[in-house]
């Protein structure tokens, strides 16, 4: 009995004789960041720019195919499809991009947006948007129209869902796109429906393999150019990639020497046999 | 009856045992924890204000008996200049497994500084606890008193591998530092207190 009524007059002591600091759960909201790069080669992520953050893009595809061997140095001799961009986190969840491509000197401006994002165990998931206006400045002279001409002007919006399965190690993504006057030199303005997928596998935090492909589901897949003959084909691009401080290499595989979006959406110049696939790189910086 | 004379005097006495509590203060404009990577021609720092915890002690004088404290930092909130370069350090630092870094222990030694009256200089020993990993550290600490308040300040180095985070690379294949500067600077309130149960 005495020690029940010791121990009860001085528990309320000794409960006092403690800090009456707590500690509190972390504040710091963390975006899902499923893949580590904002683009793939041929497709943006959902990974976003962060508010005041640069990004540098340069992106070549050879012209001569790997088949032609040393001749063409596998396609490094030349000519190339290039393209250079520069990026800007507008806000966390907003970036705008504005690249140009040698081919048909088209200029493009990007608009990227998060629209979601959801941690989960086994299926995270984000989905973000991506706008488009591309503008071809380089009208062959054949060509009897104005560079400001408004059929110079092409508009795409793609929708873009990530995850990443396998613990991490496999990024999916499927980036539904629709591009409109696919065709600028149509006299009739054409649409095209494509439903891009990609896929990256990560060995490691450096290392990892990726693929591509792109396949168009309704609308224009002709011609890009005056004299061109045939049509356009699915794209299908594949190859390695490292990403490492603030840099992301990619060299690959690819049917398509069409860079930029309005272009690239259209399909590529040729089919995705072996024969055909030309090399590729893709790098971007953080700034 | 006589016989719960000496258990009530004594339980008087230890409700009004005095001491001391001061508690990190969160709305203080000037905290700061910035960690420092010196690597040449990219050497770069991150800071943050998110600290919290508090020091506590019996006893009328500083630090008198028991000294004992927690100081914990949001490892998500680093801020390096560049998001990207935030985003990269989360990742390798592990902050959705590991939030805070956390430093638990007790002052060990104190003394006044000769050079200000107001001025203490004080060793912290305790655990050290980031990405998982905990180690015993000692960390020299300067304390300045005022009415209601103390700075603290404190300066240290450690080691990324002994706390099993692998050095990120900066630019490129270029390596960020194996050892990191820490600086700490941050206000405490003084929590008036009396351990006095009546």
């Amino acid at each position: 009995m005495k020690n029940i009524l010791t121990t009860a007059l001085l528990l309320p002591t000794l409960a006092l004789a403690q800090p009456s600091w707590q500690s509190t759960e972390s504040t710091t909201e963390e975006p899902v960041e499923l893949f580590r790069a904002t683009m793939t080669p041929n497709f943006p992520t959902t990974t976003m720019l962060y508010k005041g953050d640069w990004h540098y893009e340069i992106s070549h595809r050879f012209h001569p195919t790997i088949d032609e061997g040393y001749d063409a140095n596998f396609g490094f001799d030349g000519p190339a499809s290039m393209r250079t961009a520069v990026g800007y986190g507008v806000s966390d969840n907003l970036s705008l991009t504005l690249g140009r491509s040698n081919l048909l000197d088209n200029l493009d401006l990007q608009i990227k947006y998060r629209l979601w994002d959801a941690e989960h165990s086994t299926l995270p998931s984000a989905v973000a948007m991506r706008f488009g206006l591309a503008w071809n400045t380089d009208i062959p002279t054949i060509i009897d129209r104005g560079k400001t001409d408004g059929a110079n002007f092409q508009y795409y919006a793609q929708l873009v869902y990530n995850t990443l399965l396998f613990d991490g190690k496999l990024g999916v993504g499927i980036v539904p796109s629709y591009l409109y006057n696919s065709a600028i030199f149509s006299v009739d303005k054409q649409y095209t429906f494509t439903l891009g997928n990609y896929y990256q596998y990560y060995f490691n935090d450096l290392w990892g393999l990726w693929l591509e492909y792109n396949p168009a589901l309704s609308g224009y897949q002709g011609i890009l150019l005056p004299g061109e003959s045939g049509h356009s084909y699915d794209s299908l691009s594949f190859g390695t990639s490292i990403e490492t401080g603030g840099h992301a290499f990619y060299i690959f595989a690819t049917n398509n020497t069409r860079l930029n979006p309005a272009q690239f959406l259209v399909g590529a110049p040729t089919s995705a046999s072996p024969k055909n696939w030309h090399i590729a790189f893709g790098i971007t910086r953080h700034l | 009856m006589k016989r719960w004379i000496p258990a009530l005097a004594l339980c008087l006495l230890a409700t009004s045992i005095q001491a001391g509590e001061w508690h990190v203060d969160k709305k203080a404009k000037d905290n700061l924890v910035t960690f420092t990577s010196e690597v040449i021609s990219l050497t770069f720092d991150g800071t943050t204000e998110k600290v919290d915890g508090y020091i506590y002690w019996e006893g009328e004088k500083l630090f008198e008996k028991k000294a004992q404290f927690i100081i914990e930092v949001e490892m998500a909130s680093f801020d390096t200049g560049i998001g990207k370069r935030n985003s990269d350090m989360r990742d390798v630092i592990g902050t959705k497994k590991w939030p805070k870094a956390s430093f638990k222990g007790e002052i060990v030694q104190h003394a006044p500084d000769s050079t200000a009256a107001d001025l203490h200089n004080a060793i912290a020993r305790g655990t050290f606890s980031l990405h998982g990993v905990e180690r015993k550290i000692d960390v020299p600490v300067k304390i300045k008193v005022a009415r209601g308040h103390s700075i603290i300040d404190a300066n240290f180095t450690m080691r990324l591998e002994d706390y099993n985070i692998e050095a990120p690379s900066l630019a490129a294949f270029v390596k960020v530092s194996e050892e990191v500067a820490v600086a700490v600077h941050f206000t405490m309130k003084h929590i008036e207190k009396e351990k006095d149960s009546k």
